[in-house]
């Protein structure tokens, strides 16, 4: 049987090998609250998923961690979120360096209207780690990284939007992997592609896993299953607010619980690979 | 019987369409038709003669470009700002309704007003006299509504996932809007600046009895006390006090070149404007 809360104490111990974890975190919108009492605990080196219905707020957990959920007015948070054992909102960390070392891929691919080369190098060259000799041979990296060199590497200077959706994206990674982030957020970033795009994605994901931290949202249970090391659970059943019901590695989450909003999520599923598989179904 | 109505609605939209569109046409003939005649390099570019029944517009194109550059310049960075305050920095609601009231209120204030407040202020209290200065920045003060608004519609509908996108890649405040908002929205600042500009240029009142007089001026050479001659006080004057029918066509010549810079300075903007068009367009 899974933990129907995943966790209750932090373990002094192994507080150390996470490399992000969320301390009874809530979010609320003036004095609503969408999620509450959020504890997650990540290790380095492996794709941790957040699935659960739609409107759960895993794309607004997804956005405390790398505080972009200060950008919505009205939003406030409570609860500690700590990258490796310190607190990002503590008064000491710079949040631009934050959002560098949490990376973000969104939804939908947003390429800026200029060239591919400048697309990769939005965030490199506004950060000055990179000289800017450098930079050119930091954009082949991270576009090699993504993927996506050989199809560019011609038509550097074209513009960005002529790319294919699948392309764009690739390049919104590729953008953000040049800025070498330890962690990257993802949040849905299959689902306005087509399966060969998808299948692009998800090979990169399992690749880049090897030198970084993953957290992805994803809707769709066979990517999941695929792809994630462990899965949260986010359900909103209990008043609309958004909770993590139980977590875990994910062929445990998948395959047997025995919790009846996850079993009714898991049902509702349209992937073959897992729709229903809960109790032998 | 809907149908009927249905074309009557469509032909009564047709007809608001159309009337702009032949009022704006038989204005620009009229002058055309009436100006044209006066028109030639000697009117062009010589100064004015007999109390404007002779000679050239020379320096009143000069002057009306000058206070037209002045109050670019004076408007355009403040409304710049303005507009960035407004639509990336402010975030608490109640305030970004109080200033866009107040823009609505200065917006509104009839250009007489500029103008007495610039007598006052700047011509009296600070004793630049009748002075270029004080109609620029006037002017600026006048356009700075239109401009500040366009702009800010601008930022407004930029598209958000833009500004995530850069903050998600580590941008501050200030890189997201040179990297993102500035680039986005020029096309909102280029047309607000054209139609402060084309409204300026037409003003009488605020420059009347602080900056413009009708001949004796050439080109400034200081701030205080060099007023210059412009294109609408000359018009407002030959219409008002000129019983001579050759100064009569040159009132109109003069305000064909009124026109034809107000129309230049819209064609000089295109290319520009077009070029973001396009670049937002392939988003």
């Amino acid at each position: 049987m899974i933990e129907s809360t995943l966790v209750e104490k932090i373990d002094g111990d192994k507080a150390g090998q996470y490399i992000l974890e969320t301390r009874d975190l809530c979010v609320f919108a003036g004095n609503r609250k969408l999620l509450q009492d959020v504890n997650l605990r990540i290790v380095p080196h492996q794709v941790f998923g957040l699935i659960g219905p739609s409107g759960a707020g895993k794309s607004t957990l997804l956005r405390c961690l790398n505080r972009l959920i200060e950008l919505d007015h009205g939003l406030r948070v409570e609860g500690e979120i700590l990258l490796h054992g310190r607190s990002i909102y503590s008064s000491q960390v710079n949040v631009d360096h934050l959002r560098v070392r949490l990376g973000m891929l969104f939804q939908q691919a947003v390429v800026f209207p200029v060239s591919i080369l400048k697309n990769v190098l939005f965030g490199v060259r506004h950060h000055r780690a990179v000289p800017r000799a450098e930079w050119t041979s930091a954009a082949e990296q991270a576009l090699r990284e993504a993927t996506l060199w050989d199809e560019v590497k011609d038509r550097l200077q074209d513009c960005a939007s002529k790319l294919s959706l699948g392309q764009q994206q690739r390049l919104c990674l590729a953008r953000t992997l040049a800025v070498n982030p330890e962690v990257i957020l993802m949040d849905e970033p299959t689902s306005a592609l087509d399966p060969k795009s998808t299948q692009a994605i998800e090979e990169l994901i399992g690749q880049l896993k090897t030198t970084r931290t993953i957290i992805l949202v994803t809707h769709h249970l066979g990517q999941a299953h695929r792809l994630c090391d462990e899965v949260a659970f986010v359900s909103n059943q209990s008043g609309g607010i958004g909770r993590i019901a139980c977590s875990g590695p994910v062929a445990a989450i998948l395959e047997s619980t025995d919790l009846p909003e996850l079993k009714d999520f898991l049902c509702s599923g349209k992937d073959p690979v897992v729709t229903c598989c809960v109790d032998g179904e | 019987m809907r149908h009927w109505l249905d074309r009557l609605f469509i032909l009564c939209t047709a007809l608001c369409a159309a009337l702009p569109v032949v009022i704006i046409v038989f204005i620009i003939g009229v002058i055309a038709w009436r100006g044209g005649g006066a028109l030639s390099w000697e009117f062009l570019t010589d100064q004015i003669r007999s109390a404007g029944a002779d000679g050239g517009i020379f320096y009143n194109i000069a002057g009306t470009l000058i206070l037209l550059m002045t109050a670019f310049l004076v408007s355009v960075p403040i409304a710049t700002g303005l507009a960035l305050v407004h639509g990336v920095y402010l975030k608490n609601e109640r305030t970004k309704e109080r200033l866009w009231l107040l823009l609505s209120v200065l917006n509104g204030v009839p250009s007489i007003l500029f103008g007495l407040f610039g007598l006052i202020v700047f011509v009296k209290y600070l004793g630049w006299g009748k002075s270029w200065m004080t109609g620029g920045v006037l002017l600026g003060l006048m356009m700075l509504p239109t401009v500040a608004v366009a702009f800010i519609e601008q930022i407004k509908s930029l598209p958000r996932h833009y500004i995530e996108a850069a903050a998600g890649l580590g941008l501050s405040d200030s890189q997201r809007v040179w990297s993102v908002v500035m680039p986005q929205c020029a096309g909102g600042l280029v047309t607000g600046s054209l139609l402060g500009l084309a409204r300026a240029a037409g003003e009488t009142a605020p420059i009347m009895f602080t900056s413009t007089i009708f001949a004796g001026a050439t080109i400034p050479s200081g701030v205080k006390e060099s007023p210059v001659l412009s294109l609408p006080y000359h018009i407002f004057i030959l219409a008002q006090d000129s019983f001579d029918p050759a100064a009569g066509t040159n009132l109109w010549g003069t305000a064909l070149v009124l026109l034809v810079l107000v129309l230049g300075l819209s064609l000089l903007a295109l290319p520009a404007r077009l070029h973001i068009h396009e670049e937002s367009g392939n988003d």
